[in-house]
């Protein structure tokens, strides 16, 4: 819109545009500064090693470094943040191929298809096909991440303190519903997050609630302590209880690397499927408490009902392969959305870098699309050229790196207990937070060993102070009137559609199945059937 | 590595214990809560009261499947782990090779693994983390890894190199002292 123009002069551009458009610009020159790019690499190198090793999730990694971020500017601890935590998509996928063992959690489709191609010979395009559809994905992602913050800005800022109450409400629910078969174990756990979270001086009156007379506790339980403890106490204990190597399986000979270009020109002549996936996993990755195993057997799932040989896959299918790829880092970019424009994370990972904002003293919402949105663009930024890093990297370097897989567990033990300590230690130098971070892991194995999902827990520590805020707020402003806004009664309703629905989808699936039991169990049969199947292998069979 | 788990039964003594422990705190966050200004026992005493409620459904949920055997709540589980693609959360795909992990270990593996934690954290209070993170990594090695004295003393010297330049050096990271 022209405003105020002189003829002869150059046309003054929109207010919005000037904004974003310099945003745009000014960010990458951030992030292309010497110290930021050195982070950049330390953490895509940290991402690289993560990735590869099968036991060390990313998310877990991301908490261990988030402590080595208080000194830095926001920029510079995203670039290094970012930079590791995008990677580990990436790289997780190499193993996926190479041993059949997910190197991230995230990674699991990528086995379905990358590793009997591997077995047959063919590990190079296998690679190649997943490495650069992962690149292409991140920047899909990205692209994603950058064109919905136009778009999101004013949809934000129409949106007060009962809209963002109910969408902390709604991201509760949504990781809840996704505790599997553990529904009510997960409501608990997210209501003793809630309970964590309270812990502290009252913001309202001002007084200590579940102190116990500690003045540490006055500021809360923080939540660098409690991830670290909870996620790598458990992973810690892995290794000691184990004894053995992180990976195990050699089903590779060195010098089976080549078809690298066939798996790369299999990703550009399937194109549109690398689109296709990327967006599902963008558009999954958006949606608060999906997280990424979702979101990879959605574009699995679609890759196969939209292939013309449906049959190949599970069997070494090359679009198998380029969907699980393509998925997987296009959900991280996904996943921020939510996260810098609402504060509510859309997985793990994110719920871990929420964590990053409050070190950085960067608040999430509004701020991060008008103020801080160079910040927000370097984000963008960060995770395309850290994914383009990485698969470059990946391609030069993955025979060596391939050794390290090999490791024994006992040289990784010493290593991991210093990096608890200190990531626990470094949140506010207090020998409290070592001792907070010791109960954290105790309970992560306690949860584990009688499965009681971890995840609600965590997420309910990060967003039960917002939602307290938020409540009080909307009451402070609108009274109880606030409950019965629109936008209100939408969300509270998905919420509880959520919450509710996914225990009644199970209870319909436990009784048809249990009628499908009875059923085989009255026919008479000649060879032994299995209800479950016994190994992965079947499982994916 | 095969990823089956131990077979469980109906009721699980972990799974009673840890209810009955959430349905004490949170029956005692609602207690204390009751003695606080109402805008500041307000949230803690729907969360406790929510808490109270769910647990009290949980132990009937246990109870309901010790008089079955394995009918509503297993079967949902073998629903779960049975058909196709599975909907878990990015957690829960780790927690399966970690579960069994727990499962199998046997007592004195828990006891040799939680005592050298123990140790390394003890030995961090008293004499903090440059002298415990040498220490402790030569005895591991060398007691639980068998490697040889050389490599656990490399070992050893190199990680206390990057600790003392990375963390004191180059990012000032505060440490961890001893108490001596």
């Amino acid at each position: 819109m022209l405003r105020g123009r002189v003829p002869g002069e150059a046309p003054v551009p929109a207010r919005g545009e000037v904004i974003v458009g310099d945003a745009l610009v000014s960010s990458l020159g951030q992030v292309l500064q010497v110290e930021t790019l050195a982070l950049m690499l330390a953490g895509i190198a940290i991402g690289f090693v993560v990735g590869i090793l099968p036991g060390l999730g990313g998310s877990v990694t991301l908490a261990l470094m988030l402590p080595f971020t208080f000194n830095m500017e926001p920029v510079q601890a995203f670039a290094f943040l970012l930079g590791m935590w995008t990677v580990t998509a990436t790289t997780g996928d190499i193993t996926s191929v190479l041993f059949g063992v997910p190197g991230e959690a995230t990674a699991a489709a990528a086995v379905l298809d990358g590793y009997p191609m591997t077995r047959r010979g063919e590990p190079g395009r296998a690679l190649g096909a997943v490495l650069f559809s992962s690149a292409l994905g991140a920047i899909f992602g990205a692209l994603v991440l950058a064109a919905s913050i136009p778009i999101i800005r004013p949809l934000v800022l129409s949106i007060g303190s009962p809209e963002f109450l109910m969408l902390t409400v709604l991201g509760l629910t949504f990781v809840v519903s996704l505790s599997g078969r553990n529904v009510v174990k997960g409501f608990i756990m997210a209501l003793l997050g809630l309970l964590v979270a309270l812990v502290g001086i009252d913001p309202q009156a001002g007084i200590p609630r579940y102190t116990f007379g500690q003045l540490y506790l006055w500021d809360g339980i923080d939540i660098v302590p409690l991830v670290v403890g909870l996620f790598g106490g458990a992973e810690l204990l892995q290794l000691m209880l184990s004894k053995s190597s992180i990976a195990s399986q050699k089903a590779y000979r060195p010098g089976e690397f080549v078809g690298i270009m066939d798996g790369i020109r299999d990703t550009l002549r399937h194109w549109w499927l690398v689109i296709r996936c990327s967006a599902i996993g963008a558009g999954v990755g958006m949606i608060p408490g999906m997280g990424g195993s979702v979101a990879q057997f959605i574009a699995y799932g679609h890759a196969q009902q939209t292939s013309k040989k449906p049959e190949l896959f599970g069997k070494g299918s090359i679009e198998g392969v380029l969907a699980a790829g393509a998925n997987n880092n296009a959900k991280d970019g996904g996943a921020l959305i939510p996260t810098i424009a609402f504060g509510i994370p859309g997985s793990v990972g994110t719920a871990v870098l929420l964590g990053a904002f409050l070190i950085t003293g960067l608040q999430p919402g509004p701020e991060m699309l008008t103020t801080n949105l160079d910040v927000t663009f370097s984000m963008v930024w960060v995770t395309v050229l850290s994914n383009l890093v990485a698969v470059g990297l990946s391609l030069l370097l993955i025979r060596p790196l391939i050794k390290l897989t090999f490791i024994s567990g006992h040289w990784l033990v010493p290593f991991l207990l210093v990096l608890l300590t200190l990531g626990a230690y470094t949140a506010s130098n207090s020998y409290a937070d070592v001792v907070v971070m010791l109960v954290a892991a105790f309970v992560g194995v306690a949860a584990i060993h009688w499965e009681w999902p971890r995840v609600p827990f965590l997420l309910a520590v990060v967003l039960g102070g917002l939602a307290e805020r938020y409540l009080f707020l909307s009451y402070s402003l609108h009274q109880w009137a606030w409950l019965t806004e629109p936008a209100v009664l939408v969300l509270g309703g998905f919420a509880l559609f959520v919450a509710v629905g996914s225990p009644v989808r199970m209870r319909r699936r436990a009784r048809r199945r249990q009628a499908e039991l009875a059923a085989q169990a009255q026919q008479p049969t000649t060879a032994p059937t299995s209800t479950k199947p016994a190994t992965d292998e079947e499982a994916r069979a | 590595m095969s990823t089956t788990t131990p077979a469980r039964s109906a009721i699980r003594p972990g799974d009673v214990t840890i209810t009955l422990l959430l349905l004490a705190v949170f029956v005692y966050g609602w207690v204390e809560a009751s003695a606080w200004p109402y805008r500041a026992a307000l949230v803690p005493r729907i969360v406790t009261a929510i808490g109270t409620g769910l647990c009290l459904l949980k132990i009937g949920q246990l109870v309901v499947s010790s008089v079955r055997g394995r009918d509503d709540i297993d079967a949902v589980e073998d629903v779960s782990q049975g058909e196709g693609p599975q909907i878990i959360d990015e957690d829960e795909g780790d927690e399966q090779s970690l579960e069994y992990i727990f499962a199998i270990a046997g007592p004195r593996a828990w006891v040799v693994a939680l005592g050298w934690i123990a140790a390394f954290f003890v030995g961090l209070r008293l004499v903090g983390l440059f002298w415990v993170t040498p220490i402790v990594t030569v005895l591991y090695l060398r007691i639980t890894g068998k490697t040889s004295l050389l490599a656990a003393v490399a070992y050893a010297a190199i990680a206390e190199g990057v600790l003392y330049l990375a963390f004191r050096e180059l990012l000032h990271v505060p440490y961890p002292r001893g108490i001596f």
